[in-house]
């Protein structure tokens, strides 16, 4: 994880479990980036089992959010990339407890901090839930192309930010 | 004609669980049952481990209070290698473990139980959540973010990792404290110190607005069960056991950890997969105890911390003996914070508290080993049985929900007969048998696993099955 007393204009959170195959594949993305940025403070990226209340604030911070998760609801292998819309409201547990939900961060962050910056999100399908540290085939290509993806937006949000 | 409704499942809570209500022919409720729904059988699977693999392997039966399982199980190894692990290392477990209650406590108060407490029993379910603390409440929400954040992540600059921290070992813990770590820790100290002093005087100002609550959130009379140090101080992480009645007795006093067996045992029932521990004294059912932040506020003589121990006296002040209501365990969680903090800086401030002797090497040396230690939701037990090999033939696990089961089932009952009106299902009346539950802030995840959204459904069905009325929150 980079850290810097600068602000950072990107925030990257790749999340899930790494014990449990291809859930773990946000965190495998993250990794990627994390090395791909080092040097420039501008970028954080965390890498953590789940969405967690605390990082409201982390949110808020940046101009840029790009959450990175496994889907169990989609093909295997397709990536797909969104934008979160904040939650303002809801019944229940469901958005702040011991875990949060992209909207519920989102939600939180704006509530609390005025602001949840530009928050995206991109999920990836996956094949394997079983225990195991690597990813299926089909995720492990889709990783790669998770990444260049990403790296592509986040190069071109930090070239429309040195614009302004 | 008897009818029953069942609140399934129970919202705001750790893991899964229902509430079933039994009414009578007169529609008043008769009976109450807390069912813990899922099974997982943890004491089983870890036979045939070896016993150095025990503290990784039980934190993660749970991802909530890893660190209270991490601590009871290394404990319990302590024992079986039969070793005094340095005292450095015992003052860092026991800034983790603060830590760790810390951080718990602030979610149960301020995440999952303070829509109840800000917006109102009664208050529209689509305004009590969360967001509308955010949106109406916006500092005290902040509060309690930051202050678990400062919790969470004291426990990663010790163990490397919030979840599931591997630092903690038999025999001591596997890395000093380094100066950088120690001043990271230190710089957080004072902000959550505020934020704890801040809410109690809050908390303290609006207590009157839930006298009815209060009077009737298991609100009856029961043993309670903790450790206290030798001076019969607050005592978390080490310590003896203590056992005191509902007048405020010593009924038992300075029990090893070793012979727990000796005063507790566990009952089963055919609706719950969670134990039913008992006092053996009392026999099954009567021997019912509570455990937690509000046994132990009930247990002691005195805390230890200066600020929470005038906040402590204030608190013995509400009733005569012990604080009976379980409605106060929010109370009392709100003291332990500012305690956690106020000792968190003490051990800190400890002249060898940076020592690089923190781990004492042995290989097995006894037979048997036994770990108790508070976690956020109180007394947590770790027992373990090993061969020659170091290979764990038995474990028992008493895990501090567990404790409190009969506790909460004899509360749901009381809250229900209180505020259930059988032939009007209302919202209200309902979310306080489950705020009941809350009180005690139970986690079933050691038996089941992590929160999700949860609807809520509510059926009022006579014994035939047949719904004769129903509420559904999506």
């Amino acid at each position: 994880m980079n850290s810097s007393a600068i602000e950072p204009l990107v925030l990257i959170i790749g999340y899930g479990n790494t014990l449990r195959s291809d859930d773990g594949v946000g965190c495998v993305v993250a990794d990627r980036l994390a090395t791909r940025y080092a040097e420039d403070a501008r970028v954080v990226v965390e890498i953590r089992h789940q969405l967690l209340p605390e990082m409201a604030e982390a949110v808020a911070r940046a101009r840029w959010v790009m959450l990175i998760d496994a889907a169990a609801d989609a093909p295997a292998g397709s990536v797909d990339c969104r934008r979160v819309e904040p939650e303002t409201a809801g019944v229940g547990s469901g958005g702040l407890g011991h875990l949060t939900s992209p909207a519920g961060l989102a939600g939180a962050a704006g509530a609390l901090y005025g602001s949840a910056g530009d928050m995206w999100i991109t999920t990836i399908g996956g094949a394997c839930w079983d225990h195991g540290e690597s990813l299926s085939a089909a995720v492990s290509a889709a990783a790669d192309r998770a990444g260049t993806l990403i790296a592509a937006w986040v190069d071109d949000w930090l070239r429309r930010a040195s614009h302004a | 004609m008897a009818r029953e409704i069942e609140i399934n499942p129970i919202t705001r809570i750790e893991g899964h669980a229902k509430i079933t209500l039994t009414l009578d022919d007169a529609g008043a409720v008769s009976d109450a049952m807390f069912h813990v729904t899922q099974f997982r059988g943890f004491e089983k699977f870890c036979e045939g481990r070896p016993m150095t693999e025990m503290p990784s392997l039980m934190a993660r039966t749970c991802g909530i209070c890893p660190v209270s399982h991490l601590m009871a199980a290394s404990k319990a190894c302590d024992q079986l290698l039969a070793v005094n692990i340095p005292p450095t290392a015992d003052k860092l477990r026991r800034i983790m473990n603060l830590a760790q209650i810390v951080q718990s406590h602030a979610l149960s108060f301020f995440h999952l139980s303070s829509p109840d407490l800000l917006m109102g029993m009664d208050a529209d379910p689509a305004k009590r959540n969360i967001f509308g603390v955010l949106g109406e409440f916006p500092q005290l929400a902040r509060d309690g973010i930051r202050i678990r954040a400062i919790g969470q992540t004291i426990i990663e600059i010790l163990g490397g990792k919030r979840i599931h921290p591997a630092w903690t070992v038999p025999g001591g813990v596997n890395a000093p404290l380094s100066k950088e770590k120690h001043e990271k820790i230190s710089a957080m100290v004072p902000e959550a110190l505020e934020i704890a002093k801040r809410t109690l005087v809050w908390f303290k100002r609006n207590l009157h607005r839930f006298n009815a609550e209060a009077a009737s959130f298991g609100n009856f009379p029961t043993h309670f069960l903790g450790l206290v140090t030798p001076t019969g101080g607050l005592e978390h992480y080490d310590g003896l056991l203590r056992i005191v009645d509902a007048r405020g007795q010593v009924v038992e006093d300075m029990i090893p950890n070793e012979k727990y067996l000796d005063y507790i045992s566990e009952a089963v029932e055919p609706y719950s997969f969670m134990k039913f521990p008992y006092l053996k004294s009392l026999g099954y059912p009567d021997g019912i105890y509570r455990v937690g932040p509000l046994a132990r506020l009930n247990i002691i003589d005195h805390v230890g911390t200066p600020l929470a121990d005038q906040e402590w006296a204030e608190f013995r002040e509400m009733h005569r003996g012990p604080v009976l209501s379980s409605f106060h365990y929010h109370y009392a969680r709100l003291i332990e914070i500012l305690y956690g903090m106020e000792r968190i800086e003490e051990l800190l401030a400890d002249k060898d508290i940076m020592s690089v002797r923190v781990r004492a090497r042995a290989r097995p040396n006894r037979d048997e080993g036994v770990g108790v230690t508070e976690a956020p939701r109180g007394t947590i037990m770790h027992h373990y049985k090993i061969d020659a090999n170091g290979l764990v033939t038995w474990s028992n696990l008493i895990i501090a929900t567990g404790h409190n089961n009969l506790a909460m089932n004899r509360g749901v009952l009381q809250v229900a007969r209180h505020f259930v009106v059988a032939d009007k299902l209302q919202e209200g009346m309902l979310n306080r048998c489950e705020a009941l539950i809350r009180c005690y802030d139970p986690c079933l995840s050691c038996a089941t696993h992590a929160i999700g959204k949860m609807p809520l459904k509510i059926q009022l069905t006579r014994p035939g099955g047949e719904v004769v009325d129903e509420l559904v929150r999506d």
